[in-house]
């Protein structure tokens, strides 16, 4: 059940770093202020229901292990960054917060990743709400406490593949792409997030008129704002879409994270395009590259991955090799975007206001998580400095297109740090 | 949307005239997977397409893939915004495009 595949472990062990911490933030906004003791109470319940969850790094001699962590887990109230995988946390890898009417999960990216802890997310509110409404709220789409943990929630994708393909079906080029950092030195690395909350109703017509789907909308919206401040751009935007490998390796319910980017690129010819043309033309790079045999491909990579970082004696040096290679996979594109889907709360609906995730943009770049659930998209929009003007135009755009929003405020980025050994 | 069909021995061409979208799209699936039984040239001839949308590109990615086992998928006369959606999303490079 816990972490046991050499290249998932390679990644819980090496992918941070002191420069690096890869962890995200999903604050979840309810619409009622938060009782410390009943979310203490709901924590403790729902890790007994996610149990590989509950880890902890052991030295074992010269080596590492992920092991069982029977500690309890934080829940502490304030805004205050935890330092996961430390003595503050009990060493778990995932700490929750809470103030005013928001619940704060910290979460180590190689834990799980988003999409993952949405279901941990649900259970906790289903027995929070039972608890603080009295009520005995309907259940059903929830893990709940005596619920059969199935293999499909562990099940390592290595597993399921049965041959890997000679070659990919496609291979996407990568170009230079236009770095947002380049035009914006000033306020580089004051990493900021903007939180917009979007119509669902509204937005999900603008995709169907557009021939979209919520990544490739998102993605040219940004686009198009970038444009708007950049109109004598010529280098290309290169939008990186987070895509979960997941589904294509049979272990779609697997809470190992496994994401692998998709580059939607828009060319200066495409300036004025109208945006069902972006819209196609998303979808048709979407399709493309996430075929099949490119997930295997890359998945078939994984293990000379493993060898690599193995060729090097200490695990410092190992993770300083991993370093290298993650900044040469990730920071080549203009703005990543990461769609999580549609969250069906259920009964729990209708005491959520609003989610949004938050994880640390590329240097020179820009992140845009999206959720949707109950009426609304919620976007949380991280760049790696402070200037609005993308954002102010991506609200522009969307007020043109006649799609409800509104806009929630602004923060310095908050994600906490992570320290593994 | 109007797709014409011709055989020559084990080659077929479909014309394709108007809009490639959802229905054209299901008709090109149809297509796909009934009527390819021996055929080693697919020939999809789009000099009257006038607008494709995603729903045609996987049509076309779909039949491009059967072919793949079978023999060779050919795409003449794509022109306009078309072309430019072939272009900039790398169907170029994956189809044979004449």
């Amino acid at each position: 059940m816990l972490i046991k595949n050499p290249y998932f472990r390679s990644m819980f062990f090496y992918a941070t770093n002191e420069k690096f911490h890869y962890t995200y933030r999903i604050m979840v906004n309810l619409k009622k202020e938060i009782d410390g003791t009943a979310l203490r109470r709901a924590a403790d319940i729902t890790m007994k229901r996610y149990p590989y969850f509950a880890v902890k790094v052991e030295q074992n001699g010269e080596d590492y292990e992920i092991v069982p962590n029977d500690s309890p887990i934080v829940v502490t109230h304030g805004k205050e960054l935890p330092y996961l995988g430390t003595e503050e946390v009990n060493y778990h890898f995932l700490a929750i917060g809470y103030e005013d009417k928001r619940i704060y999960f910290d979460v180590y990216h190689m834990l799980t990743d988003g999409g993952s802890m949405c279901p941990f997310i649900k259970t906790l509110l289903y027995y929070y709400l039972c608890d603080v409404t009295g009520l005995s709220l309907a259940p059903d789409g929830i893990r709940l406490i005596d619920s059969e943990i199935s293999e499909e929630e562990y099940r390592d994708p290595f597993e399921m593949i049965k041959s890997y393909p000679a070659k990919a079906f496609y291979e996407y080029q990568p170009v230079k792409a236009f770095s947002l950092g380049s035009e914006n030195r000033d306020t580089l690395g004051h990493q900021t997030s903007f939180f917009i909350k979007v119509n669902e109703k509204d937005f999900m017509n603008y995709i169907k008129e557009n021939d979209g789907t919520p990544n490739a909308i998102a993605s040219a919206l940004f686009y198009r704002a970038i444009i708007r401040n950049h109109p004598e751009l010529e280098l290309p935007v290169v939008a990186g879409v987070a895509m979960n490998n997941m589904t294509v390796l049979n272990a779609a319910d697997s809470y190992f994270s496994f994401v692998s980017l998709l580059h939607l690129k828009y060319i200066s010819e495409m300036k004025d395009d109208d945006m069902r043309i972006l819209g196609t033309v998303g979808r048709g790079m979407i399709m493309l590259q996430s075929q099949p045999e490119n997930i295997l491909v890359q998945t078939a990579q994984k293990p000379r991955l493993v060898k690599y970082l193995e060729s090097f004696p200490t695990h410092e040096e190992r993770r300083v090799a991993m370093w290298e290679v993650m900044q040469k996979a990730w920071y080549v594109d203009t703005y990543n975007v990461s769609y999580f889907g549609r969250i069906d709360w259920g009964s729990i609906g209708e005491y959520v206001d609003s989610m949004f995730g938050m994880i640390e943009a590329g240097e020179g770049g820009a992140m845009i998580e999206i959720a949707s659930a109950d009426g609304n998209f919620d976007f949380s929009i991280t760049q790696s400095f402070r200037d609005d003007r993308y954002i102010k135009s991506f609200m522009e755009l969307l007020e043109e297109a006649g799609i409800e929003f509104s806009y929630e405020g602004s923060m310095e980025l908050m994600r906490p740090r992570v320290k593994v050994f | 949307m109007h797709i014409t069909k011709s055989v020559n021995d084990n080659i077929l061409k479909l014309t394709i005239t108007g809009n490639l979208d959802v229905n054209a799209a299901s008709k090109l699936n149809e297509i796909t997977e009934c009527d390819l039984a021996g055929i080693q040239e697919l020939i999809l001839d789009c000099q009257g397409v006038e607008e494709i949308s995603s729903a045609g590109l996987g049509a076309i990615l779909k039949a491009h893939r059967k072919m793949n086992t079978q023999g060779i998928m050919k795409v003449l006369n794509i022109q306009g915004v078309s072309k430019k959606i072939f272009e900039v999303t790398g169907f170029a490079d994956v189809l044979t495009i004449a």
